[in-house]
């Protein structure tokens, strides 16, 4: 080969790789555009944009894809879906392609083609749970409620997080029915033992739920113990909340009041049936052991200016319904300055009713100084709050300084007289 | 030339013999179709849920999108950027907009009705459907069976609207000014990005 013919090779050579390169230089260029055209369209339901992209990249399953969800936000339903299909035809093995192919189909009324879709994209990916789910849900629609729901617990077997939804649903379904719904629910493992048992607290199916609860098998975590145990009571089941309670770790009193004495670590946040202190910077709360009414300890409440009528310290205690009782504590002060003096008072937890008033926690109370509030209980009361909490005020502000003490918290039922 | 006929012939049959065991294994291993349990549930009316670009909205305090049944007496809530339809089948369908949390019942009877806690919703009733719509102030508007007829709390909230072709307003493709600039732009971060981006993101 002369030197003249290698040159003419390496000229055409690099011709032919320059051309190469320029021609796949524009086709990613245009593939890319079309990609923005496509975000474009479907950000600011441009058909125009989509319609480019569509233009630019006939063969992109993506393009066909955004200009379908477009035109189903412009109420296109038919030309979306026939777009969608389009676009599964250049991915026919797309399962989310398919999916949307249905749920299209499904939004004009195509009920059977839209399940054959469905079909079509639980056979791409068997073991997907959103395929099974959006049939599942055609089918609860069409009234097919047995096919319905056992596509739906398929698809809550694939992917777990779909339980709340199966669980929705068939609540919905059974208007309200705990039995009905968790015979369509049908999974009876611990987590659906406990969804159940959350969705039933929220409904006021309090008794219900704590079946769910009973048959529980393993340790429930604390945060979710307190989760259940607040949707109780919040739907005033509070024999039920308590069980629940009483169930978690540490929790072995069956005493009416938690920890009356205040003999146990400080414990004043807690959700359920221990006391309960909502945090204020000038209430302060101390175990106190210097000269205790009883056991070695008791509870020291320190005011330093709080000006709120708002309680410092509560506690949930159940009660039986038509009953009487007598609520007794010790209480001492210090140093007390305030125009609206602490009280302890005894609300019905279900009607909020006051059933009963201690004597005000006055400054002359130096040494320990026997309280109580007798009270009856109405044929509705499950439960009663006990709080502490100051006397109205006659001016605004009204702050509290000095030092309250509280040992001996007890209650018992006492005879009509 | 026998021999190698009688071998062609032995071969085929070994490889459909082989073939036909295939498909009876396959079908041997093929799970049979899950056992459809019947629970006795009364019929009733159930809605379809549609959500703008399949973006999920809350229902019942549950994340839901297009396709979703949704059951008389259930709360929709919308987010910003949202909106969302349910289309009741013969009684009607309620189109809910962004930023609204709604209540929805109905019933075989005829009965539509959105209790709109907060947001706007359309109400559009068929022929022989009781629609109403009511606010935490009372009652926004009735539809007459009747006539049937559309119940409107605030604006009708469409999502954005289409372009109409043609209509674009100067632009690349018609697309707009604004969306041409804003594309170019888009692109020619997107081009220049391994300009800026040259270390190697990935974790060692």
């Amino acid at each position: 080969m002369t030197n003249n013919s290698r040159r003419i090779v390496r000229v055409l050579a690099a011709t032919a790789i320059s051309v190469t390169c320029i021609l796949l230089m524009k086709s990613a260029a245009v593939f890319g555009f079309s990609k923005i055209l496509s975000r474009y369209s479907l950000t600011t339901n441009s058909l125009e944009a989509a319609n480019q992209a569509v233009k630019l990249t006939p063969n992109d399953a993506d393009a066909h894809r955004a200009r379908a969800v477009v035109l189903n936000n412009s109420g296109m339903k038919e030309d979306a879906a026939k777009e969608m299909e389009r676009a599964v035809s250049l991915r026919p093995r797309d399962d989310l392609l398919w999916m949307e192919v249905g749920i299209l189909r499904d939004g004009y009324g195509e009920s059977g083609s839209a399940l054959a879709a469905f079909d079509q994209s639980i056979r791409c990916a068997p073991y997907y749970g959103h395929p099974r789910w959006q049939r599942g849900n055609l089918l609860v629609r069409l009234g097919r409620y047995d096919e319905g729901f056992n596509e739906l617990r398929l698809a809550v077997t694939s992917n777990r997080d779909l339980l709340p939804g199966l669980i929705d649903l068939a609540w919905g379904i059974s208007r309200g029915d705990a039995r009905l719904t968790e015979q369509l629910v049908q999974f009876e493992d611990n987590r659906a033992r406990l969804a159940l048992a959350r969705v039933f607290a929220q409904h006021g199916k309090t008794a219900e739920a704590l079946q769910q609860f009973r048959k529980i098998s393993t340790t429930l975590t604390e945060d979710a113990r307190a989760d259940l145990v607040r949707t109780m009571i919040q739907s005033k089941g509070y024999a039920e909340a308590f069980e629940i309670w009483n169930a978690g770790a540490g929790n072995s009193n069956t005493e009416a009041i938690q920890d009356g004495g205040f003999e146990q670590d400080l414990i004043l946040d807690q959700n359920g049936f221990g006391w309960h202190a909502p945090k204020y910077d000038n209430v302060i709360f101390a175990l106190d052991v210097n000269g205790p009414d009883s056991g070695s300890r008791s509870l020291r409440i320190t005011f330093e200016g709080y000006d709120n009528p708002a309680p410092v310290l509560s506690q949930l205690v159940l009660v039986k319904s038509d009953s009487n009782y007598r609520v007794s504590f010790a209480v001492r002060t210090r140093d007390l300055v305030t125009g609206g003096l602490p009280v302890l008072k005894v609300i019905d937890a279900s009607s909020g009713q006051v059933l009963g008033t201690s004597q005000s926690f006055h400054s002359g109370m130096n040494g320990w100084t026997p309280g109580s509030v007798d009270f009856k209980t109405s044929s509705s009361t499950g439960a009663v709050s006990l709080r502490v909490e100051r006397n109205a005020c006659s001016s605004s502000p009204c702050p509290i300084f000095g030092h309250v003490w509280l040992d001996s918290f007890a209650i018992a039922e006492v005879s009509l007289k | 030339m026998t021999t190698t006929r009688s071998k062609i012939k032995a071969t085929i049959v070994v490889l459909l013999v082989y073939s036909i065991l295939q498909i009876g294994v396959q079908l041997a291993f093929a799970q049979p179709a899950p056992a459809v349990t019947k629970v006795a549930v009364q019929q009733q009316v159930v809605g379809r849920l549609t959500t703008t670009n399949n973006q999920p909205v809350t229902v019942n305090g549950l994340s839901a999108s297009s396709g979703a049944a949704i059951v008389s007496g259930a709360t929709i809530e919308t987010k910003a950027g949202e909106f969302a339809t349910v289309d009741v089948g013969s009684l009607g369908r309620v189109e809910i907009g962004e930023n609204t949390k709604v209540v929805l019942t109905f019933d075989a009877n005829g009965q539509l009705k959105a209790a709109v806690e907060t947001g706007c919703v359309n109400l559009t009733g068929k022929k022989g459907t009781t629609g109403e719509v009511t606010s935490p102030s009372g009652t926004v508007g009735t539809i007459n069976p009747a006539t049937g007829g559309v119940v409107t709390m605030c604006p009708p909230p469409p999502g954005p609207p289409p372009v109409p072709p043609g209509e674009g307003g100067g632009g690349l493709f018609g697309l707009g000014t604004a969306a041409t600039v804003a594309i170019a732009i888009g692109g020619g971060l997107a081009a220049l990005t391994p300009l800026f981006f040259q270390d190697n993101p990935s974790p060692s």
